[in-house]
């Protein structure tokens, strides 16, 4: 007799394997318990998070505006229509076909045999090729485009997609070869000829047909896809159809057309014709432009859920634009909108929308017609900054482009009403032809010569010099100097007058018949008055006086937000230079505009201060510095950093300058444009004292004004490359010419705009730059400005 | 034949029918509530169309399990063979490359079904069944199955329907025969130092057969590394299926959710394979914590029902043959719950009586009603004793 169970081997084996099931079963226990008891809750408010199914409602970027409202750049609404990939094909068709026929013959179907089912599905597809057609007829007239345009789109596509599904194929073809031949699948999922029948992605997905479809066309088709009809017509017929929101970022000032008055332009420039003058790009520098997507620095400036872990409804998506340069860039997050966000549950049905928040404006104190004008003028066709006989330039061919910068200030509030750099560049060259701007070393398209780029101020730093000496009691307003051409008598290769130097070889004593007081200093800009003034000053004191009028480290540099800037630079921070004068920074700075050296650490020396007393030496600045200091000194030493944006807050400071040293200042300015004397009073066109034109000539408008001749450091040389020579011997430099006015309406009696013009390589002051300065004075009349 | 009185009479079959039962009805609510859109839960008249097929389903499992529990366990012994047969030719049909298509269409990649007009046969789940009518035909009243080379034959019965089934590929229907086959070795009494080796070599070979996987096979390995790992690598693809069970099976915690939030949970997880492989997570979010007990529960009872059947029983055959049914579907249950649960990489695996599907209802029924015709009928007087050696 067997043993009783369980003492029996097989009892025992039993009990054995009832424990291991036992012990089996136990595992999905303590699974079920980590799960639903340890982890339920977690996991059940992820399961709940599908319940809700939000959804990002687009919003509308800000606009941009100039300061009379004009619109630099703003959204426009665009769609585009998609259709699905087997609509397209017809595919569509024998699909539903077949359906419908195995629908109606449920019991039947796999009974039948292949003939016999594909026989009833063609009974079935006239209805929906029918569809089909008549569904692109409805479309063809809906968007006013013909059905052949249509049908060749749709061929395009199609055709497009099967190239790209034959390069997919193939490649998978290849891999289940590799599989096969490596013996790894005894059994292929799929044979290598069923590869073709894996529809790659494009083949399930909506290709757009339409593009940039009229809003209209848009509200009448969403309306027909949701199911309302239109004029108790039809509902949309053709299945498939998507509507794409494609805004896209415009920008309807970029391009206009400017038309100049030329009868006011110099000698052979003149012309009773009006120009006609295409401007693009005028104010692409300011504006900026918008990159198609988001680096990882805006994605991580702005998470979707933030660290303190509310929602950021502007984050970004990977196909945002994203503002890149200029107040598009700097202006980010006030013109990015909020999105809005819509939450259905999904069970119930309840949903829940938060609305959009669309981006704010930004508002410029730019005049984007005034803008237009001054870049018209300062363009090609205008030629004002090209190459005339008359310039006497030495640097360049006649004929020649310069590169050029103009800024104009209102005095009273530090509104930028105008800053234009050339040569510029078009969105459309952005776009098409990116390394013509980002790697063009030669032009330098991308740089903002207003503010960016850093030049030696020159002679036109004069009336601030006399305002700072004379602010800090080293000099009385109405002390006389003896312009001696030299300010060492026994030093004549260093320190002299421009007056001193061949042909003229005269001192302004002689030419004045007395000593120069301080106004004719500034309206013949004696060197010698001004190297005195730069010598008593001494290193600190210049320096600091540089850095009250917005040049070098000051606290008070106004930030644009349009890209790079250039703070300016006195003394220490530049690289040292020599004492002698013919070897200046200018070119230096250009390369490399803030690198000190170990010499620069020492400060600046006397002689160092000596030449900045004329501009030159160890000191540098842009555009904007010089219309700031010169709206400055209009303001009798208060300073209002100027600004580019209305929404920017007004900050002043006085620099408590002496009233009467001011006062001399401008008077020297008003006769340096005004008196016959003076260095911007005229110009010579033809080469003859007889052709001598004034070179301001604005009606009605009063004007204080210096030139400036500044050395850039270059030694201008000929086509073969050899140095050319001075009268003198000394080799010509190759000198920047500056322009500074301040200018108002006859009836103000004080100036109300400041302007600053640099013509970059143009050689005189007074020649080059005076003439653009008083075409950007007409323009600014013309824009109401004056 | 049996009387109505041997049926009718208190035994542990009942135990294995009315959990079997219980299990099977639980399997159509959960398939209803997997299956219906949220729309229609209000409107608790009806079940889906796909519950209410599985309840025809269960119909013929039911008959099925009648059909095999009224012969004598001697008549099904004869038929062990043929039908182990029988079921091998239809699995080399599955594999021949000339087959038409429409008598043999993969689904999912795995040749597993012919195409029978109104009924689809998955030759695997007969031959489970087959195979261990013929296993245990095999083993009783054997002795040499206690010597290393008396394993070769049972090792040879059980190798080529594994290798078969492999083939198609269904790598998880494949693996139940091996527990069966062990535990029935270890009740008909194999030398335990044997066994032991058996299962130490299998163990090391595991790593080994590594490389020989599909590529989908051993991404479901990784997947289940990283998720032990707690990397949340592969959420949106090899892990997705795992994840998602996982996180539809947590949220019932302890109760569940209502009806009516049972079913957009599920409907809007999308969960895969939620009325078949995954169905288990169906019943812990409905059921939650109670209910995945209650079930498990349930399936205690059925074992414990086939295995206090195969202890009373006297007969080698049914001893053998209930224990192998016993063992096959405790691993069959524990592996798919496992897999949902997260503990097991994903295998095409079905939860015994719940799961939906025609062949593995019908199937279960079957071993059901083997269990069940085990148990009603009384031990014989006289009986030879079986399984019994001295170490």
């Amino acid at each position: 007799m067997p043993a009783a169970f369980p003492d029996s081997m097989y009892g025992r084996r039993l009990l054995l394997l009832v424990g291991i099931i036992l012990v089996g079963m136990l595992l999905p226990v303590v699974a079920i318990v980590r799960l639903t008891v340890v982890k339920g809750s977690a996991l059940r408010d992820a399961a709940e998070d599908n319940l809700v199914s939000t959804t990002w409602l687009p919003t509308g970027r800000g606009r941009i505006l100039d300061r009379k409202g004009r619109v630099l750049a703003a959204d426009r609404p665009s769609f585009d229509i998609a259709v699905d990939y087997p609509v397209l094909t017809g595919q569509w068709a024998f699909a539903q076909a077949a359906r419908k026929a195995r629908r109606a013959n449920k019991e039947t179907w796999k009974s039948l045999s292949p003939v016999a089912r594909e026989a009833l599905i063609q009974a079935e597809l006239p209805a929906f090729t029918e569809r089909l057609e008549t569904g692109w007829r409805q479309l063809a007239s809906l968007t006013g485009v013909t059905l052949t345009e249509l049908e060749e789109r749709r061929s395009a596509v199609i055709a497009d997609v099967t190239r790209q599904a034959a390069t997919v194929w193939e490649r998978q073809r290849l891999v289940m070869q590799r599989e096969l031949e490596r013996g790894r699948e005894l059994l292929a999922d799929v044979s290598l000829a069923e590869v073709d029948n894996r529809p790659i992605r494009e083949q399930t997905t909506p290709h757009v047909i339409l593009r940039g479809v009229d809003d209209r066309v848009i509200f009448e088709i969403r309306s027909l896809l949701s199911g309302g009809k239109l004029d108790g017509g039809p509902a949309l017929i053709l299945p498939g159809v998507r509507i794409i929101d494609t805004s896209s970022r415009e920008y309807p000032f970029d391009s206009t057309t400017v038309t100049l008055d030329r009868t006011s332009f110099p000698g052979p420039l003149r012309s009773n014709r009006p120009l006609e003058v295409d401007v693009s790009g005028a104010a692409v520098h300011l504006v900026g432009w918008m990159r198609t997507k988001p680096f990882k620095e805006d994605l991580d400036r702005r998470p979707r859920v933030r660290t303190d872990g509310t929602l950021d409804r502007g984050f970004y998506q990977d196909t945002d634009p994203v503002g890149s340069f200029g107040l598009e860039g700097s202006g980010e997050d006030e013109l990015r909108g909020l999105r809005g966000l819509q939450v259905e549950q999904l069970d119930t049905g309840g949903v829940s929308i938060e609305p959009p928040e669309p981006g704010r404006d930004v508002k410029l104190t730019i005049d984007a017609a005034l803008q237009a004008r001054i870049a018209a003028l300062m363009g090609k066709e205008a030629a004002l900054t090209v190459v005339q006989p008359w310039h006497k330039n030495k640097a360049a061919e006649i004929g020649e482009q310069l590169k050029a910068a103009v800024v104009v200030l209102q005095i009273d509030t530090g509104d930028i009403l105008a800053m234009v750099s050339t040569p510029t560049f078009t969105r459309e060259q952005l776009r098409s032809d990116p390394d013509s701007i980002f790697k063009n070393d030669r032009d330098l398209p991308l740089l903002n010569r207003a503010i960016a780029r850093p030049y030696p101020p020159g002679s036109i730093v004069k009336p601030l010099m006399l305002a700072a000496a004379a602010s800090d009691g080293l000099v009385e307003p109405d002390s006389r100097i003896d312009c001696t051409g030299h300010l060492y008598p026994g030093q004549k290769d260093r320190f002299r007058c421009w007056i001193a130097k061949p042909p003229l070889s005269t001192t302004h004593t002689a030419v004045l018949g007395h000593h120069l007081d301080a106004a004719e200093a500034i309206m013949v800009s004696c060197n010698i008055f001004f190297y005195t003034i730069g010598q008593r000053l001494g290193p600190e004191r210049i320096v600091r006086w540089y850095d009250a009028f917005g040049c070098g480290t000051s606290a008070l540099q106004p930030r644009l937000g349009v890209g790079d800037q250039f703070f300016g630079v006195a003394g220490p921070q530049l690289k040292s230079i020599p004492s002698d004068e013919e070897e200046m920074v200018g070119a230096d700075l250009a390369r490399s505009p803030v690198r000190p050296s170990s010499e620069a650490r020492r400060g600046v020396s006397p002689s160092e201060a000596t030449l900045m007393g004329i501009g030159q030496g160890p000191v540098a600045w842009t555009p904007l510095h010089a219309a700031d200091a010169y709206a400055t000194l209009a303001k009798y030493g208060r300073r209002i950093v100027p600004r580019l944006r209305f929404d920017a807050p007004v900050t002043t400071v006085d620099l408590n300058l002496n009233r009467a040293a001011v006062t001399v200042g401008l008077r020297g300015l008003e006769r340096a444009v005004g008196d016959e004397l003076g260095t911007g009073h005229h110009i010579v066109v033809e080469g003859s004292r007889l052709n001598r034109e004034v070179t301001f000539n604005v009606a009605g408008v009063h004007v204080w004004g210096k030139s400036g001749t500044a050395d850039s450091g270059l030694k201008a040389r000929d086509s073969a490359g050899n140095i050319i020579k001075e009268l003198s011997g000394q080799p010509a430099s190759i000198d920047h010419s500056w322009f500074v006015v301040l200018a108002g309406p006859e009836s103000a009696g004080r100036p109300t705009v400041a302007v600053a013009v640099i013509v970059e390589n143009g050689g005189s002051g007074g020649r080059v730059a005076g003439p653009l300065c008083n075409q950007v004075l007409r323009a600014l009349q013309a824009e109401g400005h004056l | 034949m049996i009387s109505l009185r041997d049926t009718t009479a208190a035994h542990f079959g009942w135990l294995c029918l009315i959990s079997g039962l219980a299990l099977s009805f639980i399997g159509v609510a959960a398939i209803d509530i997997g299956a219906a859109p949220a729309e229609s839960a209000s409107a608790a008249s009806s079940i889906s169309p796909l519950a209410f097929r599985q309840l025809l389903h269960l119909g013929v499992g039911l008959l099925a399990a009648a059909v095999v529990a009224a012969p004598h366990l001697r008549v099904l012994r004869y038929l062990a063979w043929p039908a182990l047969g029988i079921c091998l030719i239809l699995l080399i049909i599955l594999l021949l490359p000339f087959i038409p298509s429409w008598l043999v269409t993969p689904r999912n990649g795995v040749r597993g079904w012919i195409d029978l007009g109104p009924i689809d046969l998955q030759p695997a789940e007969l031959a489970r069944i087959a195979f261990i009518l013929a296993a245990a035909e095999y083993l009783r009243y054997r002795k040499n199955h206690r010597t290393l080379i008396g394993l070769l034959p049972p090792a040879i019965i059980t190798f080529i329907p594994v290798c078969l089934i492999v083939l198609q590929p269904d790598l998880g229907a494949a693996l139940l025969f091996i527990p069966a086959i062990f535990a029935m070795l270890v009740a008909a009494g194999a030398r335990g130092k044997h066994m032991a080796a058996v299962v130490i070599i299998g163990a090391l070979a595991a790593p080994v057969s590594f490389p020989f996987l599909h590529p989908y096979q051993q991404q479901r390995i990784i997947g289940l590394i990283q998720q032990f790992r707690g990397q949340r690598g592969g959420a949106d693809d090899i892990n997705y299926q795992a994840y998602t069970a996982q996180t539809v099976a947590g949220s019932g915690g302890l109760t569940g959710y209502s009806d009516a939030k049972a079913r957009a949970v599920i409907r809007y997880a999308q969960l895969p394979e939620r009325h078949n492989d995954m169905i288990f997570a169906v019943i812990l979010c409905r059921w939650g914590f109670l209910g995945g007990m209650a079930v498990i529960g349930l399936y205690i009872l059925w074992l414990i029902g086939a295995m206090a059947t195969a202890a009373i029983c006297k007969e080698a055959f049914g001893r053998l043959v209930v224990v192998g049914i016993a063992m096959m579907l405790a691993v069959q249950t524990a592996v798919n719950m496992a897999m949902v649960l997260g503990f097991l990489p994903i295998v095409g695996l079905t939860l015994p009586f719940v799961s939906y599907g025609g062949s593995s209802m019908v199937s279960v029924w079957i071993m059901t009603g083997l269990v069940f015709s085990v148990a009603m009928r009384r031990p014989p007087r006289m009986t030879r004793p079986a399984f019994e050696f001295d170490d």
